[in-house]
């Protein structure tokens, strides 16, 4: 950063220009400071505005603090629907752990780079197809009639006739339906990291525990895991924020039901504000949401930080 | 963190013994094999549907049966062309606006000292913190005040903004890596700050411009609540993901879907294929040193 000018790094025979030239970096946020104004910073102080309000969409009251009063003590789908995004995340936290990591290791094992290469290009590239198509496709795969849907056609062929499951709509089934979504949820953004994450790990450490007669599962465990803490930690972060934060899932595969079992607190705030004209009241929800998050986010900041040490 | 990549290591300092590398490779390769394929599944059962009838479908939607339905891509193209167009112009707009913008505003930050910078730059970061839900509601209000839900428009203008953040995190990093000599001596030259931007900085970030543009349009095609929002009942304005949504309650001809299935994720793919190098390095990029 040494040889970062100060604004207007010219020389003196120039001062001519120091003026303007003083005036770049402003102008250069100018157009970013506007769109983020408009569309980022006032739709966020204007959340919480309405969070005050009774406001459905014509009229605009003032309540207080009534709608927060009633998303904790009245609101029926409000501690269910955080049940359902705690059993997201841990779910989550084990679906971007796992597998992930397991491809991860073992594309770092590999000899030959060239396969290394493929191996990566080929889990990534499912990824990279809509995540709505994803869904629509796991809805065909979740169909009740077997002549349609690859589960209970496997299911009745192995059990019987009688062996059908209705994966989304039994409501013992259908929270785990949709965490069954993506099998094996092995390629992604977890999968790169983690990979650059055992890359980077010097090769005397290897060395070191070849030495010390180490066996592949023990340097895995003593050595490698340890190594990437990090990336592993910044997953399951991200795991628990965006088991708050995603409703696309429940709202495609089954609107939040069978009886209100794959209710997420995104969906709860999109289907009272613009299905029930609830507005005020969402704003209060999403705004409980919010400061949910950001403690999380905030404990787990420090909980990161605290010690990477190589 | 000096040492040197693996691409050119020694096998001394290999993680697995050379004597026991044959057994031990037949076991990545293997757990590797099942992965891609069960990872490729769903996609291989997409393109095998997208040829049936729905008699076919119905039969056996394990292998391919002839004969081939092709005009299947024709009806799927018929029912999303108003939408596919529709997504390109939000894709377009959206990832041109975005690069510009944040590529300008992480220069800024990038390369100039001036009182502030730091607060204004948390600021923006802390926007990451603000999940989409929360200001899906003002948003739809705004959109309406402004009037603008008769246009495109009402779908883009918000992308313009929540769409910069991340990008201006990533290439902030990346212009403050580049050697600044570069910079005074085009300046000694008498280039303005601008063509400094436009004619040095920009190309010398090729990589993690791709990766933001990459980013931006997969963000953008693929959203699905903003622009059913947006638009409201105004048909003529759905992006393809609304269309393909409305599509798939309407009508359960399976071939007809899932050939409209493969139809949207096609200019993804294709864009991944091209810009496959730098986006797996441009992401992997930030988060390693962690």
């Amino acid at each position: 950063m040494a040889t970062t000018p100060t604004i207007g790094g010219v020389s003196p025979s120039r001062r001519g220009g120091m003026r303007l030239r003083q005036f770049y970096p402003v102008l250069f946020l100018v157009p970013t400071l506007g769109f983020l104004l408009l569309f980022s910073y006032i739709p966020f102080i204007r959340v919480i505005r309405d969070s005050f309000y009774w406001f459905n969409g014509t009229t605009r009251r003032f309540i207080g603090l009534d709608n927060y009063h009633h998303v904790f003590f009245r609101e029926q789908l409000f501690w269910p629907s955080m049940w359902v995004a705690l059993k997201f995340g841990l779910t989550g936290i084990v679906k971007v752990l796992v597998f992930p990591l397991l491809a991860a290791k073992m594309i770092h094992t590999l000899r030959r780079k060239g396969a290394a290469y493929w191996y990566r290009v080929l889990l990534i590239l499912p990824t990279v197809v809509p995540g709505l198509v994803t869904l629509f496709i796991w809805i065909i795969f979740f169909h009740r009639d077997p002549s349609i849907g690859l589960f209970n056609s496997i299911g009745t062929a192995i059990f019987g006739k009688d062996a059908i499951v209705q994966w989304l709509s039994d409501p013992k089934v259908t929270f785990w339906s949709l965490v069954l979504i993506g099998f094996p949820w092995a390629g992604g953004f977890a999968m790169l990291i983690y990979l650059a994450g055992l890359q980077t790990i010097p090769l005397e450490l290897y060395d070191a525990s070849m030495i010390d007669g180490a066996s592949s599962f023990r340097t895995f465990r003593s050595l490698e895991v340890p190594l990437i803490r990090g990336q592993l930690k910044l997953f399951v972060v991200l795991a628990i924020i965006g088991s708050l934060q995603n409703f696309t899932i429940p709202y495609i595969m089954t609107g939040g039901g069978p009886r209100f079992t794959t209710m997420v607190p995104g969906l709860l705030v999109y289907r009272r504000a613009f299905s029930e004209n609830l507005f005020g009241y969402a704003s209060a929800i999403a705004f409980v949401l919010f400061l949910v998050t950001m403690s999380l986010s905030y404990l787990n900041i420090r909980f990161i930080q605290s010690k990477v040490e190589y | 963190m000096a040492n040197p990549p693996h691409e050119t290591a020694p096998m001394v300092g290999s993680p697995v013994p050379p004597r026991r590398r044959i057994r031990l490779q037949f076991l990545p390769h293997a757990v590797l094999l099942i992965l891609v394929v069960t990872t490729f599944y769903p996609l291989v059962f997409t393109l095998l549907a997208s040829l049936k009838s729905n008699a076919q479908f119905y039969s056996t939607f394990w292998v391919p049966t002839a004969p081939f339905h092709w005009e299947n891509y024709l009806k799927a193209w018929k029912e999303l062309s108003r939408g596919f167009l529709n997504s390109v112009v939000v894709s377009s707009v959206s990832v041109t606006g975005v690069v510009l913008m944040s590529g300008l505003a992480a220069w800024t930050f990038a390369r100039y000292r001036w009182p502030g910078k730091e607060v204004l730059y948390y600021l923006i970061l802390g926007l990451m913190m603000v999940p989409a839900f929360l200001t899906l509601v003002p948003l739809y209000w705004m959109v309406r005040e402004l009037r603008l839900t008769g246009s495109l428009a009402a779908v883009f203008l918000p992308y313009l903004a929540g769409g910069q953040v991340f990008p201006i995190f990533l290439m902030r990093a990346f212009f403050e890596n580049l050697p600044g000599e570069l910079f005074d001596s085009a300046r000694l030259d008498g280039a303005g700050e601008i063509t400094i931007f436009l004619r040095i900085g920009m190309p010398l970030c090729v990589p993690i411009v791709i990766t933001v543009a990459i980013m931006d349009v997969m963000g953008t095609w693929n959203d699905f609540f903003w622009p059913l929002l947006a638009v409201g009942q105004n048909r003529d304005l759905y992006t393809v993901m609304v269309r393909t949504f409305n599509l798939t309650g309407l009508m359960p001809d399976y071939g007809l879907l899932t050939s409209a299935y493969v139809i949207i994720s096609v200019p993804l793919i294709l864009m991944f294929i091209f810009g496959m190098r730098y986006y797996i390095s441009g992401l992997t990029s930030g988060a390693v040193k962690m």
